[in-house]
């Protein structure tokens, strides 16, 4: 491979990490945006996508097994609906209660709740690695010295559409601009008759959902997941939220891109040992540079 | 067709800011709503819109009471306010600040036809519709937020110093319009730093000091009232 030709492998890698982090961020970002909440339960929620994903498999019959189009349509139906669910009932039980709190205590149930849900995970489908069915086997697209996995091109092509429809739903429905409405005034929200809290359902209902999605792609791709996942998965999110802007939806795609672009060719050229510290370490480097972001806090949405 | 509000107490942690108010608004006629800063005139109209929480009192529209519901259901039930400093969402275009205001409408084909309508009244807005409204200039931004206002086909409008920070001429225009809204047939409830003004069009109006109304009566009656002159008038 020539050195170029490594580069670009290394940046393919990356895309893919990528998407998969963008696609957390967006429920980062969106919860946000609209109540100012870092809401660390959400890496949680993304992990819980893997895992509902990896029983709905489990539990279909034979005939529906590996490369069945329809086995991944139900499998990822059935995760973004169940972490759907899961955000908007966090959101209904542990932060409603806490609307008209100071913000800390609400970010302190957050903690809470992301312990929570790891313990839950855990006595579920306990301490161990679960390993994933490999999808798509032996599919790759070659281009001269790169391939692309099918599942890779899976990954990004999904992801896509995904933010493509958010990104209309956004902008072009009613319900997208009561969304962004809210997240810039409420109270201005409010008169308008739009009913705020369940805006605030909606936004936890599509975050969740997305990150749901992105856990189960996680899952596909990486072949293992554990309970504490998670963690570290939904802190890089967070960072890449960060990075775009937090509160800002496109910002979220591209810092998701943008981390995992810099986490792959850290870890090509480095050792992927240290891929983490390579992404948090350019991370620190952006953000004292530009603390608002790479598309800025005032463009809230 | 009228809103009473009756005995309106409300209180930030132990201060208490409104002091039992009530008030009657008459659909069709102008109401104000005069008093210094600080007096309660916004709290008093946020609790109506049922932003703030009512610690007592009760208030009965069009015969039927409105007891604790949600300011959703209030601007469902025609009762609209335009709040103080516009609070336009600034980030979305002057179109689509207006197909907010008939959220509640979104699936009536009659919107448009409303848009238009607000456009006539208010003939800049349609030159700017797809800007951003964050990029109006004051008076755009007053009077988009009372088209907006419209667009949820108000019974009642409750208007919160429309005439703040504008050039008298941009006050004129905004308050034309006011009085077309009222002649067909919407009550407004107007409170006002520019006394005089409100005072002339008001056919009752409301003085209130310090959380309780002290002084109420028709307009006229109170730009003769020697308190009302010395105090708010500058007499």
């Amino acid at each position: 491979m020539s050195p170029l030709e490594t580069f670009i492998q290394q940046l393919i890698n990356g895309l893919v990490i990528g998407m998969i982090y963008a696609l957390i961020a967006l429920g980062y970002t969106m919860v946000y945006g609209i109540i100012q909440l870092i809401n660390f339960a959400h890496g949680e929620i993304f992990i819980t996508g893997a895992f509902i994903g990896l029983a709905v498999f489990g539990a279909l019959p034979g005939a529906l097994g590996l490369g069945n189009l329809w086995a991944l349509v139900l499998m990822f139906a059935l995760a973004m609906a169940g972490c759907g669910l899961l955000g908007v009932l966090i959101e209904r039980v542990a932060y409603r209660p806490l609307r008209k709190s100071p913000r800390l205590a609400c970010l302190i149930t957050a903690i809470g709740v992301s312990f929570i849900l790891q313990n839950v995970l855990m006595l579920i489908w306990g301490p161990v690695d679960k390993s994933f069915p490999v999808f798509f086997k032996h599919s790759a697209l070659t281009f001269g010295a790169f391939r692309v996995t099918f599942m890779q091109s899976f990954i990004v092509i999904s992801s896509l559409v995904m933010m493509l429809v958010l990104h209309f739903f956004i902008r072009r429905t009613m319900l997208g601009k009561a969304l962004r409405a809210a997240s810039e005034d409420m109270t201005a929200a409010r008169l308008m008759g739009i009913n705020v809290e369940r805006i605030i359902s909606v936004c936890f209902l599509i975050g969740s959902a997305l990150g749901g999605a992105g856990g189960l792609m996680y899952g596909m791709y990486y072949n293992t997941i554990t309970f504490h996942d998670g963690y570290l998965a939904g802190i890089k999110a967070f960072t890449a939220a960060v990075l775009g802007g937090i509160g800002n939806v496109p910002g979220a795609m591209l810092g998701g891109v943008a981390l995992g672009m810099m986490e792959g060719l850290g870890a090509g050229y480095l050792s992927s040992e240290w891929k983490n510290v390579f992404a948090f370490l350019i991370l620190i480097i952006l953000l004292l540079r530009w603390p608002s972001g790479i598309l800025g806090k005032f463009r809230h949405e | 067709m009228r809103l009473k509000v009756k005995n309106l107490h409300i209180s930030y942690g132990k201060i208490e800011v409104l002091k039992g108010i009530s008030l009657e608004i008459s659909q069709g006629k102008i109401t104000a709503l005069v008093g210094a800063n600080g007096a309660g005139k916004s709290t008093a109209l946020m609790a109506i819109s049922g932003i703030l929480p009512l610690k007592e009192g009760s208030m009965e529209f069009d015969g039927k009471t409105l007891e604790r519901i949600r300011p959703d259901e209030i601007t469902a039930s025609g009762v609209v306010q335009v709040p103080e400093g516009r609070r336009v969402f600034r980030r979305l275009t002057v179109f689509e600040n207006l197909q907010l205001g008939a959220f509640l409408r979104r699936n009536d084909h009659t919107v448009k036809e409303d848009i238009e309508r607000v456009f006539t009244l208010f003939p800049i807005l349609s030159k700017r519709k797809s800007q951003e409204a964050g990029t109006l200039s004051g008076g755009e931004q007053q009077m988009l937020a009372i088209a907006r206002a419209l667009m949820a086909r108000p019974k009642i409008l409750l208007l919160d110093e429309p005439s703040l920070g504008l050039a008298p001429l941009v006050v004129e225009k905004i308050f034309d319009v006011l009085l077309k809204i009222q002649s067909e047939g919407v009550g407004i409830l107007l409170v006002e730093q520019n006394a005089r003004w409100a005072l002339e069009v008001a056919s009752w109006a409301y003085v209130i000091e310090t959380g309780r109304i002290v002084l109420e009566g028709p307009g006229s009656q109170l730009l003769m009232n020697d308190r009302v002159r010395s105090a708010y008038l500058g007499e």
